[in-house]
């Protein structure tokens, strides 16, 4: 099959923070966690029931709870022991499984599918497939990423291997010794659906031995690698509106959990941020404890994810099922005195305001300081200037704040990516990414209403 | 300084919600922020933002006002000396100056923020930054000799009438300090035009009108030649470009203004996008009257685009306050048309109409209320361009 020159895909606006605090890229191995969790409450927009009781003895597979929107989309246990509590949080919501681990787990066994058997597999036959091992919750349908309905066969596929968020694991070493569940996981999402594109970072060199498989090179700085941002650009008609869009970790998943017959809990986690002793890559597993990686510092904020649109955690916590990274940062920050009227050769921004813009630094270390106080939008315009996907933030903000969403649909308010990167540059300190999700949060849940 | 650090957190608790002072927080708060930055955390993603906020942008601008203000005071020293007939020494002329224009500053400042301050703790909400640019942008508008009593009910009527009762900072469709300035425009005119422009305390040398360049030029009919006309009233193209003329406080000196502009552009905070409308629109449109000179009366139509570049408050106005981010469209391409449009009009105000020398304010004031509709026209062109995303 020969194999046609990728198409560009140029992303003309995004903003590339600078920071210190990557991981050095050498993978090691995580502690020995003594209790897992599975966090139903971070899986987005579903309604999740436990299918376990406390004290019930789980194996790696065995599910612990399901969406009652859709009862046939189960989510697996990630360890095998005893369910040694079970967390509500708010209103009845399911927060927490945790597991206490056995010495030695055992799995469920699935049956395998060796590579050349998943492109002759019937569509149907593969969705059940994927809803037996717990991985088609990896899924994500766009507009409002959600889990995407079985029965719906996709317009398109986008997926994006690489990673423009340095603190977020890098794609060649996720791919280490996983390119055979790469190149399953592309065939199965071939058979569910006709269209399936797959891109990676124009000129990346480390990802030579999947060359084959790409059909589109994306340049740019942030977030032009989101799968959200690659599946705006590279989008042919209306139609595919509701594309599904994954990530690298996401592809793997399914293809382990098909060639492997198991249900696929390992993953390849980065620890970054200012606590430079604790980072570094950690071959881990899904609902790991945070307190594996990190210890409790003083005035030091955790997150899970990617700093842009992480969640804040504390050290008690566990990984969820998406979260792949851990960052910790500097909580706060020392007043300064006259702050808006000092050079700022010590200050990081996208503005040219400040004296750092003349001499600026290579890497930077950002506490989670607000930088200023909440205000009204000015107009300046810096939203506008690093939006990836082409909208006009401020306007679908201002619109969502009237109440009229029909106006803010209209601007484009459903292609948000969810970067943060409006919210980030905003001097006003208003809250526009988060708006904008909300916005798009309150339109879902009037169409499944 | 860490005892003043210590001095505000003690005092914090008292203004919190549940002190005994809390309606008096934007009070507390005006000045605790405006001397140590604030130690708000964020609350979610993105969990670091960049360091720009409102006290910096406003910041910006000030600092890029300041060469009109410093020069505005000297100046303002030096034409009551010339018409007072006097030669006195640099410092004297300075401080000639400063008494005639920072009681206007500081009533200006004064009887605005305590507009600023009520409605902040009325509505409840902190004291907004947009009005230490508005306060310093006003007095560089008006003539050195306005009463102060004016300075004060002008600013107020700009205060509440340009901007709180449309709901405060970012809701204004009218920039605020020149919505002040048209008030005292209409309203009083006796003291904001004519012979204002020079505060002597007599007049010893009668020879000097002190006229303003743009009266020079509005009364100069065909076919004597308005550049003539201008340079035997003194006012030699490189006079007006440095700025030793009468006029308001702030907008005499071009070489000023460039400076204020090079700050402005060089930190991104004002949009050089308007600032080089307006010089194309004022050019093309300056031109378009060139043409015209065989079919008129008024000598202006012949005023070539680069003297009414250096003239009245054009240069002032295209960078200070069509600048203005809120009043002004929001997308690149309609500050253009903005930008040019004021041009245009600044310049068909002054040539055309009897009644107005100047046309930059009333030309911006106009393009503040098209900016709207310039933004509409743009973003629904913009959105074509999309794949529509709709449900």
């Amino acid at each position: 099959m020969a194999t046609t020159t990728p198409k560009k895909v140029v992303v003309k606006r995004g903003y590339s923070l600078k920071l210190a605090g990557a991981p050095a890229e050498t993978l090691q191995q995580a502690k020995r966690s003594e209790t897992i969790a599975a966090l139903p409450s971070q899986i987005p927009f579903i309604k999740p029931k436990a299918l376990v009781k406390e004290g019930d003895i789980v194996k790696i597979g065995t599910p612990l709870f399901l969406d009652k929107q859709d009862p046939r989309v189960q989510y697996l246990s990630p360890g095998a022991g005893t369910v040694s509590a079970i967390v509500y949080g708010e209103r009845r919501r399911l927060d927490r499984i945790e597991i206490r681990l056995d010495r030695d787990e055992q799995h469920i066994p699935f049956s395998l599918f060796a590579h050349d058997e998943i492109a002759i597999t019937g569509r149907e036959a593969l969705v059940a497939a994927l809803l037996e091992r717990g991985v088609w919750p990896v899924l994500r349908v766009q507009p409002f990423g959600v889990v995407p309905s079985p029965d719906v066969v996709p317009p398109a596929v986008y997926v994006s291997l690489d990673q423009d968020d340095v603190f977020l694991p890098q794609s060649q070493m996720v791919l280490a010794g996983k390119e055979a569940c790469l190149r399953a996981g592309i065939a199965a999402l071939k058979v569910l659906s006709a269209k399936v594109s797959v891109a990676m970072r124009a000129g990346n060199t480390a990802l030579a031995s999947v060359r084959d498989l790409i059909t589109h090179e994306i340049s740019g700085v942030y977030p032009a690698q989101s799968p959200a941002v690659f599946h705006y650009h590279a989008k042919a008609s209306a139609a595919e509106n509701t594309a599904w869009t994954l990530d690298l970790a996401a592809v793997i998943r399914i293809g382990e959990a098909l060639i492997t017959g198991k249900y696929p809990v390992s993953r390849v986690i980065t620890v970054a941020g200012h606590q430079q002793a604790a980072n570094g890559y950690f071959d881990t597993r899904e609902g790991a404890p945070v307190s594996s990686f990190v210890s409790e510092q003083p005035a030091t904020r955790y997150v899970a994810g990617s700093l842009m649109s992480g969640r804040k955690i504390a050290v008690s916590d566990y990984l969820a099922f998406d979260e792949y990274a851990l960052v910790t940062l500097p909580e706060g920050q020392e007043q300064q005195f006259l702050s808006f009227v000092q050079p700022g050769f010590d200050k990081y921004s996208f503005s040219r305001a400040f004296l750092s813009a003349l001499l600026p630094k290579k890497a930077w270390t950002l506490p989670t300081t607000l930088n200023g106080s909440h205000r009204a939008c000015i107009e300046c315009g810096a939203c506008t200037d690093v939006c990836a996907v082409d909208l006009y933030p401020q306007m679908i903000m201002k619109q969502i704040e009237a109440k009229d969403q029909e106006a803010a649909i209209v601007l484009g308010m459903l292609d948000c990516s969810g970067c943060g990167l409006c919210t980030y540059v905003c001097p006003s300190k208003i809250e526009v990414a988060d708006i904008i999700i909300q916005g798009k949060a309150k339109v879902l849940k009037e169409l499944r209403s | 300084m860490k005892w003043i650090r210590d001095a505000f957190h003690k005092m914090e608790p008292h203004f919190s919600h549940e002190g005994k002072y809390a309606k008096w927080f934007p009070f507390f708060d005006a000045f605790y922020t405006f001397l140590l930055s604030p130690r708000a955390v964020t609350q979610k993603g993105p969990h670091v933002r960049d360091a720009l906020d409102s006290k910096r942008y406003m910041g910006i601008v000030i600092l890029a006002l300041l060469p009109c203000l410093f020069f505005g005071i000297y100046n303002a020293g030096y034409q009551a000396s010339l018409v007072e007939g006097t030669v006195p020494a640099f410092w004297e002329l300075v401080m000639a100056g400063a008494i005639k224009v920072l009681p206007i500053v500081a009533v200006s400042y004064a009887v605005g923020l305590f507009w600023e301050f009520l409605f902040a703790i009325i509505r409840r909400h902190e004291v907004n930054e947009g009005f230490l640019v508005t306060g310093l942008l006003f007095p560089l508008v008006l003539p050195p000799t306005i009463p102060l009593w004016q300075v004060a009910v002008g600013i107020t009527f700009g205060v509440i009438i340009g901007k709180e009762v449309f709901g405060g900072t970012g809701r204004n469709f009218l920039n605020p300090a020149l919505t002040a300035r048209a008030f005292l425009f209409f309203a009083y005119p006796a003291q904001i035009s004519g012979d204002v422009w020079i505060a002597a305390k007599e007049k010893v040398v009668d020879v000097y009108s002190g006229a303003t360049a743009l009266a020079v030029s509005a009364t100069t009919q065909l076919p004597n030649s308005v550049t003539e006309a201008l340079i035997s009233h003194g006012f030699t193209w490189e006079k007006l470009f440095v700025g030793f003329v009468p006029g308001s406080i702030g907008e005499t000196s071009v070489i000023c203004v460039l400076i204020g502009a090079f700050v402005l552009i060089v930190t991104g905070i004002g949009s050089w996008r308007t600032m080089v409308g307006c010089v194309i629109g004022l050019f093309a449109m300056a031109a378009i009257f060139n043409l015209l000179v065989p079919v008129g009366t008024v000598g202006a139509l012949a005023l070539p685009g680069y003297w009414h570049l250096v003239m009245g408050g054009f240069a002032f106005g295209a960078v200070f306050m069509a600048t203005d981010p809120v009043s002004s469209p929001s997308l690149h391409a309609s500050k253009w048309v903005y930008g040019i449009l004021i041009g245009m009009l600044t310049v068909i105000i002054r040539v055309i109409n009897p009644a107005y020398p100047e046309g930059v304010m009333l030309s911006i004031l106009l393009m503040n209320v098209f900016a709207p509709l310039i933004d509409h026209v743009f973003v629904r062109r913009q959105l074509r361009k999309r794949i529509p995303n709709v449900i």
